[in-house]
This record gives C-alpha cells, structure tokens and sequence, in this order.
C-alpha cells in the first residue's frame, strides 16, 4: 500500500473552475472520505486521482511516484464505480479475472487470486454467471471482487452504494470498511452522504464548490466544524442555526428575546449559533422556543420541530415523546457546545 | 392475532382452484383482428404474393401472346439451363468476390473512423454530418463523377500518376483492375452508411465500463478487442446485414461504370439478371436466378453468422 499526496491541483472545464488549489495526503492505510454536495468536485478529483481526468495544473504521486501524466493503468490503483461498471458480456469470473489477463499473469495465479477473492465476498455461486443475472449487491460485491484480486496501491470508491437500496447499504459500508481493514488498503472513498462519511472514515475531507473547507476525523468535523458548511453538511438531522447579537456583559441576545451566555472571546456585533438538536434540554425557563409544528417518531428517537414555521429548529430527544401540535416549547441548549460562526463568512468564531 | 392455519405452517395449500381464463368480449375480439387486417393485407399483397409469384415464374417458360402472358410448368428444364449456366456462375463469383471485399473494407475502415471521431473532444456533429453527404448523391452522379475520376486520358488519378511519371492505367478497361476500381467506388460510396451506425452503438457504450477497463490496465487495443468489439457485436451485425444485402444486389453503379466489362470482368448477378429479364425477355429462368441469388445471400449470411459467432468464442 502507500500514500497519495494530492499537490495544488487545478481543473478547469472552459470557463468553469472545478477544483482549486486541492492539496491534500493520505497516509499509507488509511481510509479517506471525499463528501460534499454534488457539483462540489468529488468526484472530479477521484477520476484525476485515477487518471480518468486531466488536470490543469498541480500534481498527484502515489507512493512517493510522480502519475500526473500517466495513464490509469499505471498508477497501479483500482477503483470501483458508481454504476458498477461490470463488462456486462463476460462472466463474474473472467470480470474479476481481466485486470491480471490484460497483464498476461499466469493463469493458475489468476485463478487462485479470483477464487480467493470470491470466497472473502461470498462470489463463490455466482462465478460462472453473467452480471445481468445477479442482484444489486451481488454486482457491488464482483465490482470490489476485480479491485481486490489486483492487490493495488490504492482503492478508489465513487460513490458505489448509491445504487442500492438503504438496508444493502448499510450492509455493504461495514463490508468496505471491513475489507479495508483486513487489507490493510490504502482507501479514497467518495460519497455525498454524510451518514457513510461518518461511520466509515478514519478522515473525511469536505469539499465545497471545489475547495477543500474542512480535512478531520468524523467527530473532528462533528463537534468543530470549521464553517457553517460543514456544520450543516455534517450530522443528521441538520445543526440549528439562529441569528444573535453579542452583547457588552457576555451574553448573546437571540432574535426572539431569549439570552444565551456568550462563549469566551466574542466581540460585539452579529453572530450565528449553531445549536446540534440533540445538545438541547427541555427548560420551562430555556431561551429557545416556539409552538410544536411536527413531531418525528423514529422508534429508537423523535424528532421534533419547533418554533418559526418558515424555518422550524429540530429537537433530537431519545426515546419516544409526544407533544401535540402548537404546544409551546421552552428549550435550553448545552452552554459549552455552542457553535459561533461569523454571519458574514459563515466562519467559526 | 391468528394466522390462517396453512400460512402459519408454510405447508402448500391442499387445492389450487383451476385458473381460470377471461372469457374475450366479441366485440373485442373482432376489433382486435380488424386493426390487424390492413397489416396482413399489406403483407400478403405486398411480400407474400410476390414471393409465390417469383417461386411459379421460376418453375415456368413464360411466353408473351396477344392474350397476354402464357406459363407452361418447365421445372426440369430451366434446372437444366442453370445447371449448364457458367457465366452464371462466373457472376455469381464475381459478386461474391465484390460483396465480402467491399463489405469488410466498409465494416473495418467504418468501424476505424467511428472510434477515430468518437475520441475527438469536439466538432463531431460536423464530421457526422459531413459523412452523410456520400450516402445522399444521387447514383446516377457517383457513376458520372467516378467515370471522370478514372479517365484513361484526363481523370484525375492517372493525371497525378503522370505526374510521378506512373501511368496511365486503365482503371475501368483493365479486366484486372476494373472489379477493384468499381469496389473502391463502392467503398467510397458506403463506408459512411456503416460508419454512422457504429458510431452510433460507440457514443452509446457505457462510458464508465470503459474507463473500468483503462483503470483495470488494459491497453487501447486489448479495450478495443475485448471490451468495444464484444460490446458493440448487435450494431456490427446490423450494419453488416444491411451492406451485405445492399451489396449483393448492386447494380447501378456498376451499369453506369463499366456495364460489367471489360468482358464480364465486373459483372454481377443484378446486371445478368438484368439482360436475362429485359434484354433476352426470359422471365422464367430469370425468375430462378432471382431464386438462387436469394438463396445464395441467405446462405452468405448465415455462414458470416456462424463464422463471426465461433471468432466470438
């Protein structure tokens, strides 16, 4: 395995700018989720990571290698696609086989190579028949099957669980991490669901009309996002945000007349606060509050929102509660996990 | 809450009531074969009809009186004639030769422009369209304009030969060369028929099945072998069925530039067809030779059919 060090990359198409000044590392074994809304350039960065993309300037070296100018099938990666991309007139078999064919590898290696990789993903049944006749998932798992029996430096993920349906996707995500894991694989993973980036990342990186904003750990970007973006982008249900206005005496005063104790060093004048909705309590005496517009049971946990119909706060409560609908609501949020963003640039103060 | 007892116990149900079929309304029925009715009147007037048609002429000595046309039942010998026929069989050859030269130059330089104009970033919609302009001149033009091209004394290919200090050559008047000239005509004329269709089943594969197989470490040509050409295998046989059966049947090109000479150098089965039918007035053993033509392209296909699938294994 090795490292991928992303330097200054810049892509352009014509007049439109789609990735700007990327620079980034992934170190040897570690598994790196590229996330942000589409159009933010995730993908645009794997396919120029893979070689599918030129870029316009900057530089990408695999194990310490210079691959900017080379062709994909010399950057030694393998990657698996959004749409799969099975070879949809060759057998399960000669799918996961055609990568070590192309190479002219001995056949008995081949063979043992993609046996061994059909019985780590349970292919064993299929391997004789045509991708049309497998399931979604069984298709997922021949796509993983041809990147591992290449044993490259480097695996890349666009997007693979989109296609599935949301029970197969919770499966297959411990599946990835875990083949990652037992492979000891160095992992660039790209998805625009932030439920993914959270539970399978050692180290996510978000990215944003083709900038990085943010690079750490999952809970890194949970509990510090770096911007109003990422604090919105990361966790579900979204974070709370309302307007306040520090004032002289160390208090934040809220649009709806409520006060909240303001976090050390604000200067006077505007401030957003983001609020995460499982960080508020139930306080007749809370500074946050508003008729009950909706209650969301989830079984485990109910989401329940309150306040300003036009933009509702959520309250994320353990459990089942129930209130009923218009019954006002007084809240009081966890002092010490108060995000602050400037209104202005939406960054953290 | 209960189950009924046979679910609960996964056991199979004890009776399966026979199924049942809807019983048709008439009226429906009715309706549905006479929305029918002018397609297979169509078919029949127009397919069936003539085929048995061709198949009675076949098998007759057709003579023209004042009371009009008169069949007397010759199988035995209009059989005998083909038999005997060499300069049917001389053309038969002939045209063979012409449809798998031309056909698969036009299939492999078609296929080859398709994947050219397919990697170019843009202007393809020009190129396309560009391609058409072959296809749309009239027949009547390409003979006019290739009899110039091929001039002993003025074309301007043995002009530029002349100018190498080559030449003239007899393009047309060469019994060598004339068969070779009229398939470069044809191969002009055609290749953007069979371009257009396999440009279309490329724009049409999966990108991402491509960029797998680049990723995978396959080179352009092993992509083109075993990803495309499998790939794009319906399109391939549709363009070759059309131009298979197109070329058998040429005729006006070749009447317009060399009326099958030098000899019967170039001449095929349609421009025999031709003189047996409307210069010698046989309509019976013209009819058979129609027989044996289509025979002879059934069986052309079919063999190419067999041959492509066992390259494909």
């Amino acid at each position: 395995m090795a490292t991928v060090e992303i330097q200054t990359l810049e892509k352009h198409y014509g007049s439109a700018h789609a990735l700007k000044s990327i620079t980034f590392t992934v170190r040897d074994g570690e598994f790196v989720v590229l996330v942000g809304p589409s159009g933010c350039g995730k993908s645009t960065l794997l396919r120029a990571i893979a070689g599918l993309e030129d870029v316009s300037a900057g530089a990408v070296r695999i194990g310490g290698r210079d691959v900017t100018d080379l062709e994909p099938r010399d950057r030694d990666i393998a990657m698996v696609f959004q749409s799969y991309a099975l070879y949809p007139h060759m057998t399960v078999r000669d799918n996961m086989a055609f990568s070590l064919d192309v190479r002219r590898t001995p056949r008995p290696e081949i063979d043992a190579r993609v046996t061994e990789a059909a019985r780590i993903l349970g292919l064993e049944p299929f391997l004789d028949r045509k991708p049309r006749a497998l399931s979604g998932g069984q298709r997922q798992r021949v796509a993983m099957g041809r990147a591992i029996v290449r044993r490259p430096q480097v695996f890349l993920f666009d997007e693979p669980l989109s296609n599935l349906d949301a029970k197969l996707r919770v499966q297959m995500r411990a599946e990835i991490r875990g083949l990652h894991d037992r492979l000891g694989a160095t992992s660039i993973y790209v998805t625009h669901d932030q439920v993914e980036a959270m539970t399978m990342a050692d180290r996510i990186v978000v990215l944003e009309a083709g900038r990085i904003v943010q690079s750490g750990s999952p809970l890194e970007l949970y509990g510090r996002p770096a911007n109003r973006f990422v604090a919105e982008f990361i966790g579900s249900p979204s974070i709370n945000i309302v307007e306040g206005r520090v004032e002289a005496g160390g208090a934040v005063a809220l649009a709806n007349g409520g006060r909240l104790p303001a976090p050390h060093g604000l200067r006077d004048g505007t401030v957003q606060i983001g609020i995460r909705p499982e960080d508020l309590v139930l306080d007749p005496s809370g500074p946050i509050g508003g008729p009950v517009r909706l209650v969301e049971h989830l079984g485990a946990e109910t989401y329940v929102l309150f306040g300003p119909e036009a933009a509702p706060l959520t309250w994320r409560v353990a459990g089942t509660v129930d209130f009923p609908s218009g019954q006002d609501l007084r809240l009081r949020p966890d002092p010490d996990r108060l995000h602050v963003f400037d209104p202005a640039t939406g960054n953290r103060l | 809450m209960s189950f009924p007892s046979e679910i609960s116990s996964g056991a199979a149900p004890a009776a399966v009531p026979p199924r049942r079929h809807r019983r048709e309304p008439s009226g429906d029925r009715w309706f549905r074969w006479a929305t029918l009715l002018p397609a297979v009147i169509v078919l029949v007037v127009l397919t069936v009809w003539p085929v048995a048609n061709l198949l009675r002429m076949a098998v007759s000595t057709i003579e023209f009186t004042r009371d009009g046309a008169s069949f007397a039942f010759t199988p035995a010998e209009n059989l005998r004639r083909l038999a005997g026929d060499d300069l049917f069989f001389i053309n038969l050859r002939t045209t063979v030769i012409f449809v798998v030269v031309s056909v698969i130059l036009e299939m492999v330089l078609g296929f080859l422009l398709a994947l050219m104009v397919s990697g170019v970033p843009r202007g393809k919609g020009l190129v396309r369209t560009l391609m058409i302009l072959p296809i749309l001149v009239p027949p009547v033009a390409i003979g006019s304009m290739w009899k110039l091209v091929y001039n002993h004394d003025f074309g301007i290919l043995n002009q530029a030969l002349g100018v190498v200090g080559l030449g003239p050559v007899g393009w047309l008047s060469n019994p060598d060369l004339a068969l070779w000239s009229v398939v470069l005509v044809d191969v002009w004329h055609w290749t953007p028929f069979v371009f257009l269709i396999l440009f279309a089943g490329i724009e049409g594969l999966p990108r991402e099945v491509i960029e797998a197989a680049r990723v995978d470490g396959a080179t352009t040509w092993q992509i083109v072998r075993r990803i495309v050409l499998p790939l794009m295998a319906p399109a391939i046989a549709v363009a070759f069925i059309f131009r298979a059966i197109l070329a058998f049947k040429v005729f006006d090109q070749i009447f317009l530039l060399t009326s099958g000479g030098p000899g019967t150098a170039t001449e095929v089965v349609s421009l025999r067809l031709y003189r047996v039918f409307f210069d010698q007035n046989e309509l019976g053993y013209g009819a058979l030779l129609s027989v044996v033509i289509i025979l002879a392209v059934v069986a052309f296909l079919l063999t190419a059919g067999a041959l492509a699938r066992r390259v494909g294994r």
